[in-house]
């Protein structure tokens, strides 16, 4: 059983498998954790791990031992091997509820999204549509959809059922995009129309090639080749995103690509079963749809923490002088300028980028200042941490300076010891395993699928330049010993109003993100607040403009108007504007905006949880009375009389927004 | 392993089948044995002794015997 295991570090798996055969579960989870400091389980061992511990009796470990399983890769056997000792009704995670809805039988897709999800720590309720019902399952109240009243809606569908003519015999290629329009618009109807009843979200795909009539030497040249219907079809596919909210797509597309479409065509399921593709195809399929479900859910990760030597360029800059670390056109600086240029297309889809090495200070920074070949330039870097620290304290460091949170945190290093360190003392950070040889760097950069946005707005495109603003008003920070004048110098403005139509998007990732100032801590998506206001509520939002730059919107309000109050359901800030007056100035408009619709008493309400601590006095020192604590609620409740005065705030001007 | 002893484990597998493995065991005797639950089993058998199927021979596997005619001819292939 263990031959294929190789390497230096089958010693651990070995005593892992040793502790279950003597029946020790502790000993079992102390080895289980000293394997994943050096790396994740490969999905064999982790299969193999489950049926050794299962059969000697310990059930309801496998949830444990997939937490730390590399999933990407799993084929199909491993994946029910792994799925097979599962006891879902035993596993105490948050529930979330999958229909797999289509014009193809999904069946085989279970297993994988189940495992996926386990493995992301949620537990997973999946059903699956009958075949061909997606337009029914979509359109009919009373569907076998609806019963089972999903959170995410998965789609998928093949060319021959949503765009027949394009396949079918004796078809008028020419007309070709006609059919392709026709059927993307009867997938929209279904969509709009599912959208007004639902909140769910949808997750759609693209389609692979291999559906497409292929004319190889000639479909450059004629006039509806099948290479620019494919691309067409996609196109209009992916439009579908841009069309509502809470849609997003799944590039099948590239999938089949990156697996070759030998692998993922099998003809016999096809025909036989109406399987869209091979086992393993639909295995690796069900991984890519339970990691989207789990970005949507827990958002992307926000920072890359990069060490310096050899990983940022090759050699040691202590020991070959700054101009004599590897980066440049010839091999192998060429990889490491590959890796530094992916590391900026990820800055600009709004990754901030942040540096942890041990190294003497200046030599390190003269690498960035005076190497011919750098790409990563000093104020690409929010955050550096270059001295002898152990990493984990640079880590921790970064974080308190980036005021974010470490799960939101991807460690790079190259050296096998520094990973172990920080997976070992911060689990919370994501340490990939880098590959050994820099060439395949790149690529792997790309594959980290906990990096990959859901969309891009304004604010992501900026947020490294939010924050080395950030740095800049910290610095004048210093320069003041009264804090109060530092804040005037600032010459801050708050742009505020109600939700102006560019700002759903951002207003639903601040739901999303915002941990620390949140009051009530109420997730909400687009489609959530556009129902939420339909009904009446009110959002109000602040943009902040000081004297280094414009911030963005940064602070949002829900308000529920109620007879003779104004319940305040929501209200957060970001965190990169705390203790600068804003949450303070931006109730007071509230209060004022109150006061304008002859209402004189705001309820606020603050729902604690691990991360919004610090704000649980706010309401309290904004003048509001209370707590007042229902039975069985951890809600607090806050009033506020506003015939009393509101707190000034000379810190910061207020400007109303006017519609144009 | 012996073949029955391979074929009791994978009936066990797919169909949570725990009962004696006989030749004449069939869709009507082997509640869950349904065509989605059949390709599970030739992908299953195809995956343990290392074969693939065509499809005409998937589609005659439709008793413990006939599944152990047809892994004969694969048998004696090798």
């Amino acid at each position: 059983m263990v031959e294929f295991l190789s390497g230096s570090d089958s010693k651990e798996i070995q005593d892992l498998l040793t502790t279950c055969k003597e029946g020790n579960k502790e000993e079992f989870f102390s080895c289980l954790e000293k394997v994943r400091f050096k790396r994740n389980l490969f999905p064999i061992e982790a299969s193999l791990l489950c049926e050794t511990v299962f059969s000697h009796g310990y059930y309801r470990l496998a949830e444990d031992i997939i937490k730390y399983c590399e999933l990407e890769a799993a084929n199909h056997s491993e994946i029910i091997q792994i799925r097979k000792h599962i006891d879902l009704d035993h596993i105490d995670l948050a529930d979330v509820r999958i229909w797999l809805g289509g014009t193809v039988s999904l069946h085989p897709l279970i297993p994988a999204i189940e495992v996926g999800l386990i493995h992301h720590r949620f537990k997973p309720f999946v059903a699956c549509g009958g075949f061909d019902t997606l337009h029914h399952d979509l359109l009919n109240n009373d569907s076998d959809l609806f019963k089972f009243n999903p959170d995410f809606v998965v789609l998928a569908y093949d060319i021959s059922h949503l765009a027949p003519e394009v396949v079918a015999p004796r078809r008028n290629l020419l007309q070709a995009y006609k059919y392709i329009d026709q059927g993307i618009e009867r997938l929209q109807g279904s969509l709009t129309s599912f959208r007004e009843k639902s909140s769910a979200d949808i997750l759609i795909h693209t389609l692979p090639k291999g559906d497409f009539p292929e004319l190889w030497y000639s479909d450059g040249t004629s006039a509806s080749n099948s290479m620019d219907l494919h691309t067409y079809l996609n196109r209009k596919i992916t439009d579908l995103c841009r069309s509502l909210d809470g849609v997003y797509v799944i590039d099948l597309s590239r999938l089949a690509e990156e697996i070759g479409y030998r692998n993922f065509s099998d003809e016999r399921r096809r025909f036989f079963a109406s399987y869209p593709a091979s086992a393993n195809a639909m295995a690796s399929w069900g991984i890519l749809i339970s990691d989207c479900i789990h970005t949507i859910k827990k958002g992307p990760r926000k920072v890359i923490v990069l060490d310096l030597d050899d990983t940022l360029w090759g050699g040691i800059v202590g020991e070959v002088g700054p101009l004599g670390v590897d980066i440049g056109p010839q091999y192998p600086g060429n990889s490491y300028l590959e890796f530094q240029r992916n590391l900026l297309d990820l800055k600009s889809q709004g990754i901030l980028l942040a540096v942890c090495s041990k190294n003497e200070k200046e030599t390190a920074l003269s690498v960035f200042k005076s190497h011919p070949y750098i790409a990563i330039h000093l104020d690409d870097i929010v955050s550096c941490q270059i001295g002898w620290e152990p990493k984990p304290e640079g880590l921790k460091q970064i974080a308190m300076d980036l005021n974010l949170g470490l799960n939101s945190f991807v460690f790079i290093d190259d050296s096998p010891q520094e990973r172990a360190s920080v997976r070992q003392i911060l689990p919370e950070v994501l340490v990939p395993d880098l590959p050994r040889d820099p060439v395949e760097r790149p690529a792997f950069l790309k594959s980290l699928r906990e990096l990959w946005p859901l969309s891009i707005t304004e604010s992501d495109i900026k947020r490294t330049e939010f924050y080395i603003a950030d740095k800049k008003r910290k610095y004048l920070k210093a320069e003041y010993e009264d804090y109060e004048k530092y804040l005037i110098n600032l010459k801050q403005v708050l742009q505020v109003g109600l939700i102006a139509n560019h700002e759903w998007k951002r207003v639903a990732q601040m739901h999303l993100r915002t941990n620390q100032f949140n009051m009530t801590t109420r997730r909400y998506s687009e489609t959530d607040l556009h129902d939420i206001c339909s009904k009446g509520s009110r959002i109000y939002t602040g943009s902040l403009e000081d004297c280094f730059g414009d911030q963005g919107i940064v602070v949002v309000a829900v308000i529920i108007p109620e007879k003779d109050i104004w319940k305040i359901d929501s209200f957060l800030m970001s965190c990169r504007v705390m203790k600068r007056d804003i949450d303070v100035s931006f109730l007071r408009y509230i209060g004022m905006q109150a006061i304008s619709c002859e209402v004189h008493t705001l309820l606020g309400e603050y729902v604690p949880t691990e991360r919004n601590k610090p704000v649980a006095d706010f309401y309290r020192s904004f003048g509001f009375n209370g707590p007042s604590i229902m039975k069985g609620s951890s809600s607090q409740w806050w009033k506020l009389d506003i015939k009393s005065a509101l707190p000034e705030t000379p810190a910061v001007r207020i400007m109303e927004r006017y519609e144009i | 392993m012996s073949l029955s002893q391979s074929l009791s484990d994978i009936f066990r597998e797919v169909f949570n089948f725990k009962g004696e493995l006989e030749d004449d065991l069939n869709p009507s005797s082997v509640p869950g044995w349904d065509s989605v639950a059949h390709i599970a089993m030739v992908e299953a058998i195809e995956s343990h002794f290392d074969v693939r199927f065509t499809t005409e021979e998937m589609v005659e596997m439709t008793s413990v015997k006939k599944i152990k005619d047809v892994l004969k001819h694969y048998n004696n292939k090798s």
